[in-house]
C-alpha cells in the first residue's frame, strides 16, 4: 500500500515502465478487511477471507500538486481520502484503483505516513521510537521514521501509494523543520488511474501470480 | 527566465505575482540609480498567506524581507546569481522604496523552482 522505491542499482533495457500498465496483473494480499468487498472474497471452503486477483483493463495518469506555506517547527497534516476538507485522492468506483507516485520539491521538510490516523506507518521496536506526535517536536525523534525531499524528488518520484474506495484516509504529516522562517511544501502528485477487471481465482495460474503486483495492506506494512 | 523591469514611481511594486507550486528565486536584480535624485533603500519583500496548520489555524498576510540594496545616487548595483542563488521567495515578491524616484529603475530576473 505503501512503497518507496530504491535508487535503482542498474539499468535495464529497454526500460520498465514505472507504473502499472494496461494487461498487468494486481492482487490485493490476505489481508485486507472483508468490509472491503470490492478487492477481497469469503474463501467459505477454509473460512478466511482472501484477496481478489486483477487484471489492469486501462489506465491514465493525471497529474496533480498541492502545495502549503508552513512555518518552522509547525505542521499540517494532509488527509489524502474523501472525507469533508480532504484532497480527495481515493477513488469513487469500486473498480477503480489509484496508483499514487508521490516526490517533493526541495524544502526543508519532514514528512510522516500515518495510516489510520495517528498510527505511524514507520517506528522501531522499542515502544518510544516513535515519531513525535506532539508539538514541540523532540529534537531527534522528528528525523525517525521521516521522508525528506531527497527521498523522493518531485522530477524522481519514489514514493508509491495505492488507494481504493472506502480505504481508511491516509494521513500525511507536512513538517517544516527549523532553520528557516516559512517554507513551502509542493508536493507533485501522479495519479495512475487503473481500472481493474477481476479474474475468479479458479483462472488464476502460478504464472499469473508470479507477474502480479501484490498490494499489501498496512497491518503488514507496520510489524 | 522571466524578468520585470520597473521604476520606483510608487512605494511598493509588485514584481512576481504568487504561483501556488513554484518558489520565485532571483538570478538578478539591477538597480539603476545613476539619474535619480537620492539614495535608493530598498527592500525586496515576500509576501503570502502561510497555510493552516497546527498551531495556526487562522493565518493571517506575512510579509518577510529577503533582501535589502542600497544604492547611492548617481551609483547602479548589479547584484548575481552567485550571492542570489540561496534566496528563495514562497509568495508574491515586492519592492519597496522608502523615497519615491520614477528615475530609480530596478530590474528583476528570476526562475521558477
Amino acid at each position: 500500500m505503501i512503497e518507496l522505491k530504491p535508487m535503482p542499482m542498474a539499468t535495464v533495457s529497454p526500460g520498465v515502465p514505472a507504473l502499472l500498465q494496461e494487461g498487468y496483473y494486481v492482487q490485493f494480499s490476505d489481508s485486507w478487511p472483508s468490509t472491503l468487498s470490492n478487492i477481497t472474497y469469503e474463501d467459505r471452503q477454509n473460512g478466511i477471507t482472501k484477496g481478489k486477483f486483477f487484471q489492469v483493463a486501462a489506465t491514465n495518469q493525471v497529474t496533480y500538486d498541492l502545495s502549503y506555506k508552513i512555518p518552522a517547527n509547525d505542521f499540517r497534516d494532509i488527509d489524502f481520502s474523501n472525507i469533508a476538507n480532504a484532497e480527495n485522492l481515493y477513488p469513487t468506483n469500486p473498480k477503480t484503483l489509484y496508483e499514487v507516485q508521490m516526490g517533493f520539491k526541495d524544502a526543508n521538510l519532514l514528512a510522516y505516513f500515518n495510516i489510520p490516523a495517528g498510527e505511524y506507518v514507520s517506528r522501531l521496536e522499542q515502544s518510544s521510537m516513535v515519531p513525535p506526535t506532539a508539538l514541540p517536536f523532540s529534537a531527534t525523534l522528528r528525523y525517525l521514521g521521516a521522508k525528506k525531499p531527497e527521498d523522493s524528488p518531485y522530477n524522481d518520484k519514489r514514493i508509491y501509494l495505492y488507494f481504493i474506495k472506502d480505504m481508511e484516509p491516509f494521513i500525511m504529516r507536512l513538517f517544516v523543520d527549523n532553520g528557516v522562517d516559512f517554507d513551502k511544501c509542493v508536493v507533485g502528485l501522479v495519479v495512475n488511474k487503473c481500472y481493474l477487471d477481476e479474474i475468479k481465482p479458479n483462472h488464476v495460474s502460478d504464472q499469473m501470480k508470479s507477474k502480479a503486483k501484490v498490494i499489501r495492506y498496512y497491518s503488514e506494512l507496520r510489524w | 527566465m522571466p524578468s520585470f523591469e520597473t521604476s520606483m514611481a510608487v512605494a511598493t511594486v509588485t514584481l512576481v505575482t504568487e504561483k501556488l507550486n513554484a518558489k520565485v528565486k532571483p538570478s538578478a536584480i539591477f538597480v539603476d540609480n545613476v539619474n535619480a535624485g537620492a539614495d535608493a533603500s530598498l527592500l525586496f519583500q515576500d509576501v503570502f498567506t502561510p497555510s493552516v496548520t497546527n498551531l495556526v489555524p487562522v493565518p493571517v498576510l506575512t510579509t518577510v524581507t529577503r533582501l535589502a540594496i542600497n544604492v547611492a545616487a548617481g551609483q547602479m548595483s548589479s547584484t548575481m546569481e552567485d550571492l542570489l542563488k540561496d534566496i528563495d521567495f514562497i509568495g508574491t515578491v515586492q519592492v519597496v522604496r522608502s523615497v519615491l524616484d520614477a528615475n530609480c529603475l530596478v530590474t528583476f530576473i528570476y526562475k521558477l523552482v
